[in-house]
């Protein structure tokens, strides 16, 4: 009796509740698979903005430091010509520090702000800083409003 | 008994059938359509960390600052209108002058450098750094260079920045 049952069992197809569960099963899985992949696909736009950021800030400082610390120097003149930048608005500096002046810098199509300061630590010694901020959310063209990631940089100079 | 059974039998109904492949072809097309931007978000995102020109575009970078950063703080030559750059450093600790000459240039969208003899100048060696170059400009003021360097595979455009200072007297 259990066989017969058993057969008409394996006989009886699929149900149209079997289909939809089987259904809403691979979609589950789907749907993980795309979430794993945009998840990876943001976060590498995330590790690129960051290496440029890094990049950036190592180049307007050891520019600057390379001119020991000049006090007049100036990023969009000696840059301009290989990469957009341009003077505007910018980061806050370190509390203490001199702002030397703010700039917009274009690379890979997206936005960086930076800022440039600096402080004579003694007679002898001075420090220069480098903020640089950029919008991580909104990637892009963004105002500095929109900016809500930052990599800051300090190095010193014998003067 | 055999009513369950004749029942259990019978299968899909057509109007079961219909509403099956219309829901699962509504879940099916959403799901083409997220999958298909996904594999071009994917696509993009392969091509942008792991295209020729990144990776390329990473050893250049580390190869200007490696040779500026030994380049002696005396010298250096930037070309007209920024297309090369050359520097000058001691072959090894025990020379007394600086001996040797490190020449980055651009040619035909290759990134090069010429190692050399100086006194008399005798070339050592040219290597080239990178290929696909569009846009190569060398830069110095004071002790530092800088180099920005455009790469172009006809997939991928990526601009980066590098620059080094002059360590040595």
């Amino acid at each position: 009796m259990y066989q017969k049952a058993n057969k008409a069992w394996y006989r009886s197809g699929i149900s149209l509740v079997e289909t939809m569960n089987a259904v809403a099963i691979l979609s589950i899985a789907l749907i993980g698979i795309t979430g794993y992949r945009y998840c990876s696909t943001l976060d590498t736009r995330k590790a690129d903005a960051y290496i440029i950021s890094a990049r950036i800030g190592y180049l307007l400082s050891e520019s600057w430091r390379g001119m020991q610390g000049y006090e007049a120097y100036d990023p969009v003149a000696r840059l301009g010509d290989g990469m957009t930048i341009t003077t505007s608005e910018g980061p806050a500096a370190p509390g203490d520090y001199t702002v030397l002046g703010s700039y917009k810098i274009v690379l890979n199509d997206i936005t960086f702000y930076a800022t440039l300061s600096w402080k004579d630590i003694n007679s002898n010694l001075r420090a220069l800083n480098t903020t640089v901020v950029w919008a991580q959310r909104t990637h892009g063209q963004n105002g500095l409003d929109d900016s809500d990631k930052s990599f800051e940089l300090t190095t010193y100079v014998p003067i | 008994m055999s009513r369950k059974t004749i029942a259990a039998q019978h299968g899909f109904t057509l109007i079961e059938l219909i509403i099956a492949i219309t829901a699962s072809l509504i879940v099916m097309l959403g799901l083409g359509l997220v999958l298909a931007n996904s594999q071009d978000s994917w696509n993009q995102l392969y091509t942008r960390a792991f295209s020729n020109v990144v990776g390329d575009s990473n050893v250049a970078g580390i190869k200007f600052k490696s040779i500026i950063r030994k380049a002696s703080q005396k010298g250096y030559v930037v070309e007209n209108k920024g297309t090369g750059i050359e520097v000058y450093y001691y072959n090894n600790a025990d020379s007394n002058n600086v001996d040797r000459y490190a020449h980055f240039y651009e040619s035909d969208g290759d990134l090069n450098l010429e190692l050399g003899k100086l006194n008399p100048r005798e070339t050592l060696e040219v290597q080239t750094v990178c290929t696909n170059v569009t846009e190569c400009l060398f830069t110095a003021a004071g002790r530092s260079a800088q180099m920005t360097l455009t790469l172009d595979n006809g997939s991928r455009k990526i601009s980066t920045v590098s620059c080094a200072f002059l360590h040595n007297q």
